[in-house]
């Protein structure tokens, strides 16, 4: 009996091997298999498989079936495909004009897809987040103006859990500064030295925190880290500034809150999000504090950051309906005692960092307008780009009008055409996408330092990639780029008529000129739109920069100042200033609650003495001492400054007199500076008012950036207080030296905190850190709009001075100058420029004033803001063209004629 | 055709198509090879060289009749053209007069 090979194999030899070879093959593989099977089967099997193996190689395996199958369109796909292939190498300087313009646009605005995505997921991260919600207030009109605020009162919460079925759990966090000062750490470090620093992102917050709030814990159990009052919770970077290690648990921390208390770390928390919009580094347990805290407070105290989690399935909308009458049983009489209301409403926690317009914030909230502006810019260039690809590929089509006329008369159809022209576009896109989100990738470090924000590490890590929202967009990327881009260049370059083509009579392809000046035209509006506005930002910074602040800033240096929590560290406070004076170099001195460059916290209402409750204005406390406006040259109007005599000298005594400034002066209703001396008003310090005589009206000061008016300021000089900040003028060439001798001063005093400090004119710069940003991004996104601009115009020149090579020869012998030359060539595009020049002017003045309201203090629109984009644009015309001809030669009337 | 060239297993596999001409199948140039070189020969290198010599021009196919002790495939059978005999004596020509050039040399 004849023995069989093994199936397996012999049915994988007849699946790759070709046909025509399969006969031999197999044949001589059976034969050798029958000859050694009769002696040994086994052997033989393995022979058989080994030989059916070693037969795999490309000589013997016939081709995939996917490329066997192909049916004719297939077929003629593959030609569309080789087509395009060579057409794209034929031309390799529009291939690359192309492909560059497009891959900048596809790269902008991928980046900027991830700038929108990651500001429009925060805090997504936490499990519950659809659940959590936090409670804002919202005052009536006419009480002092106060802002909404973010933060509410203490007592809300638990009033919140107790009331409403529907909240199933809140926390409070607080920031330390308002229980009089900021928050220091203490610790012994690795190698037991005692180190401490001040902490800015510490907070008090309810054990709860971490049963609503999902953060990463590297060490210690969530549920229990702030059960213990005397437990602390720090972050990695905390753990490793103090202690050289992240894992802290049970080391020891002291604070100067709660007497000194010694806290132990109860667990620490890994990097937190980028996408956060709660930014700590310190969480220390605040139950025991709040429980001790008195019933007075409960109310009148809104700078507790509240969030409530809800029970699963429910809605807010009850609550919020319920808000009136649970907002009077619990603060009627507070409310008629000051004559105001206040409104609670439920925010949800995912909308809290763009739908935000709440002061008080922990930080800084996302911006809605740029995001706006980003993804105009992003659809802006992209535009650009998609155009230069329309406009160049109908302009080739009389390249190309031979080889549709030929493809016609040979029988092709025109959806045929169209198929191969956008099967070209396709092909483009397609490199363009892969070629950008290549880009993308090595760009976004570069990016992120542009938008001055952490975006998430890549684009790969922050898995953005891995959201059906960035492949659709990524499809719908080459698929609308393909169809956007290829179909009308399809469509005319199919239209064309075969007997017509080969006469050689092209004036069907008369009308794209129109459209192609239309593209053009819209290419140069968003150049010029994009010009326009990094000049009126830059214009405005450099005005703010420029415009006297009402103060001087320069050669300031601000230490803050220790905090005195007891009598021993408050008669440190009382020496530290009086050392730092008998330094050489310092030329002057000051004590403050603020300085300038940021908003006052300590807000306040004041009146004329004796008027009725709704004569209220707002101000903002400043306490100073008799130094202050002296050292930063704050002039008066009228009246004086404040002398020594003008502190009285007793703790909690009334302040009674006072400076105030110009706005504050006429908005408390007296007419001139002069009016109001002498006079007494009273402001609210605390509970009671304060009835105070007005010594003198300083001129107005920018405290904040030029975007915000005059604040209104009331300047008391408290006998004691924390004083904040140490304003000291420096007259010294030797600033290292300076800040050095300072320290040691500050030490010998101070020796277990730390010297602290910061130069006026940085800290009030900072204020201008959006706008900066703003403008560095308008400026490369402009760059980039000018140079795909230009690109178009490089590829739409040399086409045109091609097809006129002859005309322009004739021209020449005929005695038509370089300069007539150039002229006749750059007039449509000039004429393009102008019509889209008297086009933008009315955009670029209504969005430009609309930016300018956001600053109090603008510069105006200025001529320049028009003008420079245009004649930017008609220099690169110029150039653009002029270059051109020279490369192409066409003023040389003898190669042009002779090429024909 | 332009300058082919001979590889040594190509050459050997040319030598036994001619040798056994008209009846020279895959199997057979193996089993012939394997007797005058005492040596195991794959059978997937002599199908290589068959094909490659084809496409040179070296050998002919034609298909022979179907037989039961080869699971119902035919043989293809292989015969030398007379460009590969030509390319044969070139190869042989200069080998004897390389080997002539030897001189004597005593081993002993």
């Amino acid at each position: 009996m004849q023995k069989k090979p093994p199936r397996h194999a012999l049915n994988m030899l007849r699946w790759y091997c070709r046909e025509d070879f399969l006969d031999e093959i197999e044949g001589n593989l059976i034969e050798l298999f029958n000859r050694q099977a009769n002696q040994n089967y086994n052997m033989a099997c393995w022979w058989f498989v080994l030989q059916v193996l070693l037969h795999f190689r490309p000589d013997f395996v016939k081709a995939p079936s996917f490329i066997r199958n192909l049916s004719n369109s297939h077929i003629m796909l593959r030609n569309y495909l080789k087509i395009a292939i060579r057409n794209l190498r034929r031309t390799p300087s529009f291939t690359i004009i192309h492909i560059a313009g497009l891959t900048i646009g596809i790269t902008a605005s991928l980046l900027i897809f991830q700038y929108i995505h990651f500001e429009k997921n925060f805090d997504t991260f936490h499990e519950l987040a659809d659940r959590i919600y936090r409670v804002p207030i919202t005052y009536s009109e006419g009480f002092g103006s106060f802002p909404k605020t973010a933060s509410n009162h203490p007592g809300l919460g638990p009033a919140m859990l107790q009331d409403f079925p529907e909240v199933e759990s809140f926390v409070r966090m607080v920031h330390p500064s308002n229980f009089g000062g900021t928050l220091t750490l203490r610790a012994q470090n690795e190698s037991g030295q005692l180190i401490s620093f001040t902490e800015e992102a510490g907070y008090l917050a309810d054990s709860t925190f971490f049963d609503i709030f999902t953060f990463p814990l590297l060490e210690g159990n969530p549920q229990t880290a702030l059960d213990d009052p005397s437990g602390i919770v720090i972050t990695k970077n905390i753990a490793e500034k103090y202690f050289g290690t992240p894992y802290a648990v049970g080391k020891e921390i002291q604070t100067n809150f709660a007497g000194d208390k010694k806290l132990s770390v109860s667990a620490v928390v890994n990097d937190l999000p980028p996408n956060s919009h709660i930014d700590f580094e310190i969480l220390i347990p605040f139950h025991s504090f709040f429980a001790q805290m008195s019933r007075e407070n409960l109310w009148v105290w809104p700078e507790f950051h509240t969030y409530v989690l809800l029970k699963p399935g429910a809605t807010p909308t009850n609550i919020e309906a319920e808000f009136p009458a649970f907002t009077d049983r619990y603060m009627a009489k507070i409310h008629e005692d000051h004559d105001f209301m206040t409104y609670f409403s439920m925010q949800p926690l995912l909308d809290i960092h763009l739908i935000n317009d709440f002061a008080n914030e922990i930080t800084p909230p996302g911006s809605r307008r740029m995001i706006t502006f980003l993804s105009i810019l992003a659809i802006f260039i992209l535009a650009i780009a998609y155009l230069n690809y329309i406009n160049l590929s109908t302009s080739k089509s009389r390249e190309r009008a031979n080889e549709v006329g030929i493809r016609k008369t040979l029988g092709a159809r025109k959806q045929q055409l169209v198929t191969q022209f956008l099967t070209e576009a396709a092909i483009l896109n397609f490199t363009c996408v892969i070629l950008g989100f290549i880009l993308a990738v090595i760009l976004l470090p570069q990016f992120q330092l542009l938008v001055g924000k952490d975006i998430g590490n890549s684009l790969l890590n922050s898995g953005i990639i891995f959201t059906g929202e960035f492949w659709i967009l990524f499809v719908a990327c080459i698929i609308t780029g393909s169809i956007f881009s290829g179909l009308y260049p399809a469509f005319v370059l199919s239209a064309f008529q075969p007997v017509q083509v080969i006469r050689g009579n092209l004036e069907g392809g008369r009308q794209q000129f129109s459209l192609r000046k239309i593209l053009v035209g819209i290419q140069f509006s968003v150049s010029i739109l994009l010009i326009a506005a990094t000049l009126l930002i830059s214009r405005q910074i450099m005005y703010m920069n420029k415009q006297d602040l009402g103060y001087s800033k320069d050669q300031i240096m601000v230490v803050k100042a220790p905090i005195a929590r007891d009598s021993i560290t408050y008669m440190k406070t009382l020496r530290l200033p009086a050392e730092l004076k008998k330094l050489p170099f310092i030329h002057s001195f000051t004590k403050s609650s603020e300085v300038p460059g940021r908003l006052i916290p300590l807000r306040s209402n004041s009146r004329q003495w004796g008027q009725a409750n709704d004569m209220n204005v707002l101000n903002y406390l400043y306490r100073v001492d008799n130094a202050f406006l002296d050292l930063y040259e704050i002039p008066m109007l009228a009246g004086r400054n404040f002398r020594e005599i003008d502190s009285s000298g007793i703790y909690g005594a009334p302040n009674n007199r006072v400076v105030i400034n110009d706005v504050l002066a006429k908005s408390l209703g007296y007419t001139t500076p002069e009016e109001a001396l002498g006079q007494f008003i009273e402001f609210k310090l605390g509970q009671p008012y304060h009835k105070a005589e007005v010594i003198g009206v300083a001129e107005n000061i920018h405290q904040r950036s030029l975007k915000e008016a005059y604040d209104p300021l009331l300047f008391y000089y408290p006998s004691w207080s924390n004083w904040r900040y140490y304003s000291v003028k420096l007259e010294t060439p030797d600033l290292a030296g300076a800040i050095s001798r300072m320290e040691d001063v500050y030490k010998s005093v101070f020796e277990e905190a730390s010297f602290e400090y910061f130069f006026l004119d940085e800290h009030f710069d900072e204020q201008y850190r959006a706008e900066r940003r703003f403008s560095r991004v308008c400026k490369v996104m402009a760059g980039l709009a000018i140079f795909i601009t230009f690109l178009g115009l490089v590829g739409l020149s040399a086409l045109i001075i091609s097809h006129r090579t002859r005309e322009l020869g004739i021209r020449k012998i005929l005695g038509a100058g370089n300069y007539q030359i150039l002229t006749l060539v750059s007039r449509e595009f000039l004429i393009l420029l102008a019509v889209s020049g008297l086009v933008t002017i009315p955009v670029i003045f209504y969005f430009g004033k609309k930016w300018l309201e956001n600053f109090a203090f603008n510069n105006g629109l200025g001529w320049q803001i028009i003008i420079v984009p245009v004649f930017l644009l008609v220099i690169i015309i110029l150039s653009t063209i002029g270059i051109q001809m020279h490369r192409s030669n066409a003023g040389d009337p003898v190669e042009a004629l002779r090429e024909q | 055709m332009k300058n082919e060239s001979l590889g040594e297993f190509e050459e050997l596999v040319l030598l036994m198509v001619a040798a056994q001409h008209d009846e020279a199948y895959g199997v057979s140039i193996k089993d012939g090879l394997e007797t005058s070189l005492d040596r195991d020969i794959n059978i997937s290198a002599i199908h290589v060289v068959l094909k490659r010599m084809e496409k040179k021009g070296f050998v002919q196919s034609r298909y022979g009749g179907i037989t039961q002790e080869r699971g119902g495939r035919r043989k293809k059978y292989y015969v030398i053209t007379a460009y590969g005999k030509k390319m044969l004596d070139q190869q042989y020509a200069i080998r004897t007069s390389l080997y002539g050039n030897i001189p004597r040399i005593n081993f002993s």
